[in-house]
């Protein structure tokens, strides 16, 4: 969401005109949070639901948003509260039918038709060895290296400190290039040398 | 943003969006929709309450108000001007005797 964007539907919702402004987050905002919800691991029909609840749950807090931060920060806080749920809801289902081990692979896969995936090597094995883990660490993986967001700006998003931020991110990288030395011992590396600096 | 290989289906991004713009509407009636089973209960309710309201107890007027709702006018008139004003002595308590009136006088004054 461009500056330009956020001080569109700041002075809309200073104008009360709500509804407008919620168009402009729908217009803006869709596309980044889908693909977030989906790189969190969730399938297609999953993240769009995710999306509907959380863009109810936006439009309902619209008129008592008091620009504490921006609006993207906002919209990107509130859907990922809602992945976590809905991942936390699926791990729970999934006890019921396979072995919870499974479930790092099962959302290392769940990219169905509307989404798909085209890359080379290196990016397919980073993102099986994003999938496999924690989900917060993932969360946080996925904020910083993909989506390049500044520690600040993450921190107002998951709720962390930004020193327990680094050094989930820390940690997260050090399980991902373990984890991928494991299947390929060079290319990671080259992927995320320049990030953990 | 990096590049991180992910394509999401234009089409399916489009209905997403169309669908979540709906979402003031939707709301809107749905807020409409609670308020109006809000108020269709609360009338129920009240219905209810007054339909099993408790009958109010027979008082000792009841028998007075049974006798007022089967007497027409005229017949009141009649029982006004007539009958009722005559003393009827079981009613009423026999009369005292002169002797008897004289002889509580005669203790009242005794005693004072």
């Amino acid at each position: 969401m461009t500056d330009r964007e956020e001080n569109e539907v700041a002075a809309l919702c200073s104008d009360r005109r709500y509804e407008a402004a919620y168009a402009l987050l729908v217009r803006a905002q869709t596309p980044p949070l889908f693909r977030l919800a989906v790189r969190m691991g969730l399938d297609s029909d999953d993240a769009q639901d995710v999306l509907q609840d959380a863009f109810i749950n936006i439009w309902r807090a619209l008129p008592q948003f008091r620009g504490d931060a921006k609006f993207s920060t906002w919209t990107y806080r509130i859907v990922a509260n809602e992945a976590l749920a809905a991942l936390r809801m699926q791990k729970k289902r999934r006890l019921w039918t396979v072995r919870a081990s499974d479930a790092p692979e099962a959302a290392a896969t769940s990219a169905s038709n509307d989404v798909y995936f085209q890359a080379d090597d290196a990016l397919a094995l980073l993102h099986r060895a994003q999938a496999q883990l924690p989900e917060k660490q993932r969360l946080v993986f996925q904020l910083r290296y993909f989506d390049e967001l500044p520690y600040s700006e993450i921190a107002a998003i998951t709720g962390t400190s930004e020193g327990g931020l680094k050094a989930n991110y820390h940690h997260a990288v050090q399980k991902i290039r373990a984890l991928v030395q494991t299947v390929k011992p060079n290319p990671a590396d080259d992927l995320l040398t320049a990030e953990n600096a | 943003m990096k590049h991180d290989g992910i394509h999401l289906n234009e089409a399916t991004l489009q209905l997403l969006q169309n669908r979540l713009s709906a979402v003031p509407q939707r709301e809107r009636q749905r807020t409409r929709t609670r308020r109006l089973v809000a108020t269709l209960a609360a009338a129920i309710v009240v219905s209810l309450l007054f339909w099993t309201r408790p009958e109010p107890t027979s008082s000792t007027t009841g028998p007075a108000e049974e006798w007022l709702q089967k007497t027409t006018a005229t017949d009141l008139v009649e029982t006004l001007e007539h009958g009722s004003w005559e003393p009827n002595p079981e009613e009423l308590g026999e009369l005292l005797s002169d002797e008897e009136l004289d002889q509580i006088i005669l203790v009242k004054s005794s005693k004072s």
